[in-house]
């Protein structure tokens, strides 16, 4: 379905832990926190790959290591085919011309003391592809496309709602028409109706701009309106991925069960049965031995304990890491 | 779905709207004495530095044996008092502003890098502020003193020397909070460069709190200044300052109280002003009290 689309992004063997210290005087590391512990995905141009997964269980670390925030443990971020870690110079700046990000609050996504304007005109000028007599024009236009009126611009963020302040933070990241947009949490601070009208606006990006997006978000219903493909993830492991439909028409690790149980349903009388999970999630600090998931499933048996599962294939472009299959 | 609530902006709007709030005695006050330390030249009755041994310690002209000559009295060298005033207030005012400027520009720098860069130029950075924090003031004072000589200059390198520390301090931790701001790390996903986060992500930021310290240390460097005065670190005499005032008039406080009374109100009156003036300020600067 997707093998004759060219990959912009790819994620191979990625890992990111935290260490963890010990200690008042003479610091030790006691122990690392596997935020993401051995990730793979792709996402391909003018597509959307939706990120699930409750807090916690490495979404956002995956984000920022993309973004290069943080350095990667070990494992490759790849766009359009080069390493992103060692990234340098021309090719670094052409990376930060290229991506670009939404993140959950906009309220901390906008510096306080710059004016809207400035706000969405900061690619521009660091990328220096726009020559500055275009810039106020580009800004315009941006405005424009999220919907805010052209005066915005004089204006300071606290001028505006959350649902506006979004806007503002998806012109921004709209303004230099980058290739990849990483979406965290983009509308899980807003209000349910103003949710769609940035998702929907993200969407029209998309069709306009041929713009990618990695979406993030703990919200079922988020990212099955807006991805093409979805990767499950608990505890920094990918247990499910695969296209939208398969994966939410069947479901096949008994986590992404439960999950999507646990969502309310499209139509409200809709019956569905209900896996309600028992338990914490386990720490990441000291995972549990074998698969991930085994001490709150419902379904494990004798090896879920003893050997990690793999992500396999089960089905047309559905993979999945459990040993039931 | 555009907004529609613009205010209209003019430049006499925007003039009318940054004035608001002014509180203004303090602001006449702060007007005041600077304007009588740049004219002082041409409205001190007399000379400050003349001295006239038969009009010694005479008291202000309404006591007895006051005269309108002297409206604030004479010192112990019968130097008027009101001009000397004037004139102290010249070199008072230039030495702390001037020390103010200096040590918050370096001390704001250094704490922006600091808090910035976190590691090792945060530590190398911070136990320098802990080693001057540390240093006996006055000592360090002297020592500057003497070994750069008595000057307008040293006093203003001295002032600031001391003053640079609190100020790294205080700012490395604003920028701490600030840092872990998302408008921070979407300033790098934008390739934005550390000078660039720094000048024009943190400092903004940090502004507030750089003036309003500022201002509430200008009183307190008039008296570092009076104090390297006394010891004769400070303005080399007979040059007037408020501070070196002060301490003249130490000795004749029983006697003749208003050598050291009046460029001790005059100090007061620079301070609380300068202090009202912050807080004005602080809120006048920041965006989201500036409403429309």
């Amino acid at each position: 379905m997707t093998a004759d689309k060219s990959i912009l992004l790819e994620v191979q063997g990625l890992k990111k832990y935290f260490p963890v210290t010990e200690g008042l005087v003479f610091l030790r590391t006691a122990g690392y926190v596997k935020a993401v512990d051995d990730i793979d995905f792709e996402l391909p141009e003018r597509q959307t790959l939706g990120l699930v997964g409750e807090s916690g269980c490495g979404k956002t670390t995956t984000a920022r290591v993309i973004l290069r925030l943080e350095e990667p443990t070990s494992g490759r971020v790849c766009f359009q085919g080069k390493d992103v870690s060692r990234l340098g110079g021309a090719d670094l700046r052409r990376y930060r011309a290229a991506v670009h990000a939404v993140f959950q609050d906009p309220t901390s996504s906008l510096n306080p003391r710059m004016r809207v304007g400035s706000i969405i005109s900061e690619p521009l000028e660091v990328s220096g592809k726009i020559p500055r007599s275009e810039i106020k024009d580009r800004v315009k236009e941006s405005l424009d496309f999220v919907g805010l009126n052209q005066d915005s611009a004089g204006l300071f963020p606290h001028e505006f709602s959350g649902g506006q302040r979004q806007r503002v933070a998806l012109a921004r990241a709209f303004a230099l028409r980058p290739r990849l947009i990483v979406l965290d949490e983009p509308v899980s601070s807003l209000d349910v109706s103003i949710r769609a009208q940035i998702l929907n606006l993200a969407k029209d990006m998309q069709e306009q701009a041929g713009i990618s997006f990695l979406l993030i978000s703990h919200d079922l219903a988020t990212v099955r309106y807006m991805s093409h493909r979805i990767a499950v993830m608990y505890l920094g492991k990918i247990v499910e991925a695969g296209a939208r439909d398969e994966v939410y028409s069947h479901p096949l690790h008994p986590y992404t069960s439960a999950l999507l149980s646990a969502a309310s349903p499209l139509r409200p009388g809709d019956q569905q049965k209900e896996v309600v999970l028992t338990g914490e999630v386990s720490s990441p600090l000291n995972p549990p031995s074998g698969c991930r998931f085994h001490p709150r499933c419902d379904r494990r048996m004798k090896s879920c304990s003893d050997t990690e599962p793999q992500l396999k294939p089960a089905g047309a472009d559905h993979q999945v890491a459990c040993h039931l299959y | 779905m555009a907004l529609d609530a613009t205010r209209e902006k003019t430049p006499v709007a925007n003039w009318k709207l940054a004035l608001r709030g002014v509180p203004w005695i303090p602001a006449f006050v702060l007007v005041t004495m600077v304007l009588v330390a740049i004219f002082a030249d041409f409205i001190a009755p007399h000379s400050p530095t003349e001295t006239s041994l038969p009009h010694k310690l005479q008291p202000p002209f309404w006591q007895a044996g006051g005269s309108t000559t002297y409206l604030l009295g004479t010192d112990a060298l019968g130097r008027d008092v009101l001009s000397r005033l004037m004139f102290g207030a010249r070199y008072s005012l230039i030495v702390s502003l001037a020390a103010i400027v200096v040590g918050t520009s370096f001390g704001a720098a250094l704490g922006l890098i600091a808090g910035y860069c976190g590691g090792w130029v945060d530590s190398l950075i911070m136990r320098a502020t802990d080693v001057m924090l540390s240093l006996p003031v006055i000592l360090l004072a002297l020592l500057l003193a003497v070994s750069l000589g008595p000057s307008f200059i040293t006093i203003i390198i001295i002032v600031a020397a001391v003053l640079w520390a609190r100020y790294a301090r205080i700012i490395r931790g604003e920028v701490l909070y600030w840092k872990t701001q998302d408008f921070v790390a979407l300033a790098r996903v934008a390739g934005a460069s550390g000078f660039r986060i720094i000048s024009r992500h943190l400092f903004p930021n940090v502004l507030n709190t750089l003036l309003v310290l500022a201002t509430m240390q200008v009183g307190w460097a008039i008296i570092m200044e009076g104090s390297l005065s006394f010891l004769g670190a400070g303005v080399p005499p007979p040059t007037p300052s408020l501070g070196s005032m002060v301490s003249d008039g130490r000795n004749y406080i029983a006697s003749a109280w208003w050598i050291a009374m009046f460029p001790g109100l005059a100090i007061l009156l620079i301070v609380l002003s300068m202090n009202l003036f912050g807080d004005w300020m602080r809120d006048a600067f920041d965006p989201k009290l500036r409403q429309m």
